[in-house]
């Protein structure tokens, strides 16, 4: 369970880029974030894996409040995720493999394992055949796939997708936010931060919307396709 | 076996990571190998040198002139006094009449001048044979001071100036040494800092997936230790090949200095080389990893 509770996240010089949010999202939930460009969608999902701490509220990982953590205690707590950044992060000097097996390598499992969880991550997401294949040398849709396929390798208990969909084609779009539901269908509490309206209003599930810093919507997709329109515009 | 394989990951990481970006690992072993070699060269030089400095050492005898009334009992005592030293090979009891007989050897082509001795004005004495000239300064007006001896001999100026010579060899040592070690040191830290600042993405990644400190700070560990030890093994190849040179050209030139080729010279050479480009390395990479890379 994902707990903010007035939350709110001030930099300087007195830009609010979260103010007062208050969210609960349940083990296994799948949520849509939604907003604009500054809506505080990053701010948020940072806060959740201690990137940032918030300037007042609690953030709960499962009961655990993120502020009280140690240095020490930063790293176990970012293991409980896996994360498909914005700008996706492969290593590109690393093949699609050692890519994925890199973060079982920080869970610290090496070797044969490993390697075989990596093949199955791969497998999972259909992208086994570029397994040998370099980031810079697969498709834009190929490569949001390894980095889903790094971030679920590890079997983690939330994943986040920072705008998984951007820059592609509606029908890869479709196949990227089939998969995250798939991985959802796991029990991994899915959390995926999009603009893509077309991908909101093709699956039926929890929307959260953010402006300025704010909530403004927090529904299901069908009670929110009306306004959907209004929060992006 | 877990631990085993995890080593064998970063360290492959390591390596792998200096061949990636091999022009700056090129340049950091070349620049490390040269302050290295500098180094084995000094080594080598210095270690001839304290060579020669102990063969020219063990020619210089203390001369201890005895007496003419000098009791028998009292030089035994003298003499067994300074056997006792572990630092004495010998003392050798020279006669009144071994001493005009060494003369006489001395003098064979001119024996006219022995003609007017009416009587043997030499002296006995005893002959202090010792590796450590340092010993034998040391002993001089200690024995001059006893009752039975009349007068102390050792060519003290050619004895202080080996010594000074070992001195100033191994001050020098001592400063290159250091000086070097900090340049490398500054080397390898320098290219250890590109490296992390040419993945500063990389690591910020690292850290968001959950990495340990260690797991991010040990590949550049690693890659400084093989910096180092490359560096190393290079340098240990030109000063071993030198050593040999230099051996030979000592042993041409300077033949009547009995300096042998010592095989486990070699090898100490090989340890500290490799030892020194080790700690180096990891020292190197350490300080920069640790100043420059906030986790």
């Amino acid at each position: 369970m994902i707990v903010l509770r007035n939350v709110s996240k001030v930099f300087d010089p007195h830009i609010t880029a979260l103010d007062d949010v208050t969210l609960s999202i349940p083990q296994g939930d799948f949520i849509f974030l939604v907003g604009h460009n500054g809506a505080g969608k990053t701010t948020l999902l940072s806060l959740l894996v201690r990137a940032d701490q918030a300037t007042s509220g609690v953030v709960l990982i499962g009961g655990q409040d993120l502020a009280l953590l140690k240095g020490s205690e930063i790293p176990l707590l970012r293991r409980r995720f896996g994360i498909v950044f914005q700008d996706l992060k492969l290593f590109p000097s690393k093949t699609v493999a050692e890519n994925v097996e890199l973060a079982m390598q920080v869970q610290g499992c090496t070797g044969k394992r490993a390697r075989s969880r990596a093949a199955e991550a791969l497998a999972l997401v259909g992208l086994e055949h570029r397994a040998t294949f370099l980031p810079g040398n697969i498709s834009g849709g190929e490569r949001r796939k390894a980095a889903i396929a790094r971030a679920i390798v590890h079997q983690p208990e939330i994943f986040i997708a920072d705008e998984p969909t951007a820059s592609l084609s509606p029908e890869v779009s479709w196949e990227i936010t089939s998969l995250l539901m798939q991985i959802n269908q796991l029990g991994i509490t899915t959390i995926v931060s999009t603009h893509d309206r077309d991908v909101v209003d093709g699956f039926s599930r929890r929307v959260v919307a953010l402006d300025g810093g704010r909530i403004v919507r927090d529904v299901q997709v069908g009670k929110f396709q009306e306004n959907f329109s209004n929060a992006t515009a | 076996m877990a631990a085993l394989s995890y080593t064998a990951t970063l360290f492959t990481s390591a390596v792998v990571n200096a061949w990636r970006h091999r022009t700056m690992s090129v340049i950091t072993v070349l620049i490390v190998s040269l302050m290295m070699t500098t180094l084995g060269m000094f080594l080598v030089i210095e270690n001839e040198l304290s060579l020669m400095v102990a063969s020219v050492g063990k020619r210089v005898n203390l001369i201890i002139y005895l007496e003419d009334d000098a009791p028998p009992t009292d030089v035994l005592a003298l003499r067994e006094e300074l056997l006792a030293d572990s630092r004495v090979n010998t003392v050798e009891y020279i006669t009144k009449e071994e001493a005009l007989e060494r003369l006489r050897t001395y003098l064979e082509d001119d024996p006219d001048l022995l003609q007017p001795l009416l009587d043997n004005p030499l002296q006995a004495s005893l002959e202090v044979r010792s590796d450590d000239p340092d010993y034998l300064l040391t002993q001089v007006d200690y024995l001059a001071a006893k009752r039975i001896v009349e007068d102390v001999d050792l060519p003290q100026d050619l004895v202080e100036n080996l010594l000074q010579v070992i001195q100033i060899v191994r001050f020098l040592g001592f400063a290159l040494g250091g000086g070097l070690g900090l340049v490398a040191l500054f080397v390898i830290g320098s290219a250890i800092r590109l490296t992390v600042y040419a993945r500063r993405g990389e690591i910020e990644v690292l850290r968001l997936m959950g990495a340990s400190d260690h797991f991010i700070r040990l590949p550049f560990l690693l890659e400084g230790i093989f910096f180092g030890l490359v560096g190393a093994l290079v340098s240990f190849v030109l000063v071993g090949a030198s050593y040999i040179w230099v051996h030979e050209l000592l042993q041409q030139t300077l033949s009547f200095f009995p300096v042998s080729l010592d095989a486990t010279y070699i090898l100490r050479l090989f340890l500290t080389l490799t030892l020194f480009g080790i700690a180096i390395g990891s020292l190197g990479s350490y300080l920069s990893v640790r100043r420059f890379l906030t986790i």
